[in-house]
């Protein structure tokens, strides 16, 4: 758009666009870590333990940490 | 981006405005041939109430105080417009300024909205109140505004934006909030939508529907504009402050189109400032997979209001589509049907793809390359490009009686 409204202009700074920015964008930091190449098959950030994704809750973690236990008393 | 296209209509709104004529501050509940009260009869006296209450509040000195002190300390308006000076060599040059409502208290522009309208709730003895959300934004904005004026909020949210967006659903939580996943239809916004309309039909005596987009039955449109113009008034004169003149175009996205409104308002009657729109592409408007309801879509009934609407041959809303939670909704605001309909506003479908991709040309996006006028879109892309049967409401408003003269029933919720 920008580059439209400055065609055949002498000095395209003169031109000025307003563009909303409506929200922070948080909710989207996912959707976009995954367009960008940036996250492992678990939803981490490549290299990393980062996820992007919600937190575990108590049950979950309660679940993981006895899978963990059992895995290591095996 | 690609290039804004523009309605065949394009002269309308210049002739409107150079007669003298204002397109601010519209009333409704008509915006042309659109908007309305599309509703079941249990809840026309509901919507009277809210009509009754806002016309009053607005008029009210108090109210106005009330509203603007929360604003300023507890939003944290005005927020800033900031000059993006490196954007500009992706914009040929252009100075770029962006209206930061991402700085509001809970992140978005939706506060503006939230509060004006809990206020309102409370103003009408309303114990309770509910919204529907699609990010989770409005949701969240709710759920701030229920907590801080001591009011039980319930918010809808479609079962699939619940998963998209969980942090967002706990937050809600965290809040005080009771968070309802919507398990009929697409699960998202439209579905949230219309499960928040059953429960007020339900539940009236005592709630409040804290609609959070400019969309919907009369008032909300309207109501939903007022609360959201601070917007634009604020990017209006901080532009002057800081250029000396008023910009050349004014640009927000559009899903339901409350910050797109909000920010168009103050600019609407300054004819030489262009206005763009752009809606949702999705996956590009080809496939079907996309929420451009302006671009594509013609006019029915969704949710009490008569809108661009995206519908199949027989009429039934389809399923839009986009990546971003918050736009993906199958119809608009009643106001930028007429704005886009008369020509003072450009409507686009662009894909956040290749928005994102603009600033990352390493990637190759899958974007969206059509371009050309939207009557010319909407006679190459099926299934919305069927000629609408609908008769102008000139002609069925004289044709009935005086008393069925304002439209009640809604087709769709």
């Amino acid at each position: 758009m920008g580059q439209r409204l400055t065609e055949g202009k002498a000095d395209p700074s003169e031109v000025s666009i307003i563009v909303n920015l409506s929200g922070r964008g948080d909710k989207d930091v996912e959707t976009a870590a995954a367009w960008f190449d940036m996250l492992d098959e678990d939803g981490n950030v490549k290299g990393t333990t980062l996820s992007t994704r919600a937190p575990k809750g108590p049950a979950e973690r309660s679940a993981a940490e006895e899978q963990r236990s059992t895995e290591e008393q095996n | 981006m690609d290039a804004p296209t523009s309605k065949p209509e394009q002269n309308a709104a210049d002739a409107f405005l150079q007669g003298g004529a204002s397109l601010r501050n519209a009333s409704g509940p008509y915006f042309g041939s659109y908007g309305g009260r599309w509703m079941p009869e249990s809840l026309i006296a509901a919507l009277d109430e809210v009509q009754d209450t806002f016309e009053k509040a607005k008029a009210d000195p108090e109210f106005i105080a009330q509203l603007n002190d929360l604003n300023k300390n507890y939003s944290g308006r005005p927020s800033l417009l900031t000059e993006a000076k490196r954007f500009s060599q992706h914009a040929g040059g252009a100075r770029i300024f962006l209206k930061r409502e991402d700085l509001n208290h809970t992140g978005s522009h939706k506060i503006n909205n939230v509060l004006g309208q809990a206020l309102l709730a409370k103003r009408m003895g309303k114990t309770r109140v509910i919204a529907e959300t699609g990010a989770g934004q409005h949701g969240v904005a709710s759920a701030t505004a229920a907590a801080l004026l001591g009011l039980e909020c319930v918010v809808y949210m479609g079962a699939e934006d619940c998963r998209r967006q969980a942090l967002n659903v706990a937050r809600m939580q965290l809040l005080g909030a009771t968070v309802v996943p919507v398990t009929n239809g697409s699960q998202t916004l439209k579905d949230a939508i219309n499960d928040a309309l059953r429960d007020w039909v339900t539940n009236v005596e005592n709630t409040h529907y804290l609609l959070g987009t400019a969309a919907g039955a009369h008032p909300f449109p309207a109501m939903v504009r007022f609360f959201h113009e601070v917007i634009g008034e604020e990017a209006r004169a901080q532009i002057l402050e800081q250029t000396g003149k008023l910009p050349d175009a004014v640009c927000a996205c559009i899903g339901g189109g409350s910050n797109a409104i909000g920010l168009f308002h103050a600019f609407l009657d300054d004819s030489s400032v262009k206005i763009y729109g752009f809606e949702a592409g999705g996956d590009g408007v080809e496939t079907g997979r996309h929420a451009a309801a302006i671009t594509l879509g013609r006019p029915g009934v969704l949710h009490g209001a008569r809108s661009y609407l995206m519908q199949d041959e027989d009429g039934q809303t389809v399923e839009s589509h986009s990546i971003s939670a918050g736009l993906d909704y199958p119809s608009v605001g009643p106001e930028h049907s007429y704005l886009a309909d008369i020509g003072r506003v450009s409507c686009t479908p662009t894909s956040p793809i290749s928005a994102a991709s603009a600033t990352n040309p390493s990637r190759t996006p899958k974007r969206w390359t059509r371009s050309g006028s939207c009557a010319a879109l909407k006679a190459s892309c099926p299934p919305s490009s069927l000629p609408t049967p609908w008769p102008a409401p000139s002609r069925w408003a004289s044709a009935l009686p005086k008393a069925r003269q304002t439209p009640r029933r809604s087709r769709s919720s």
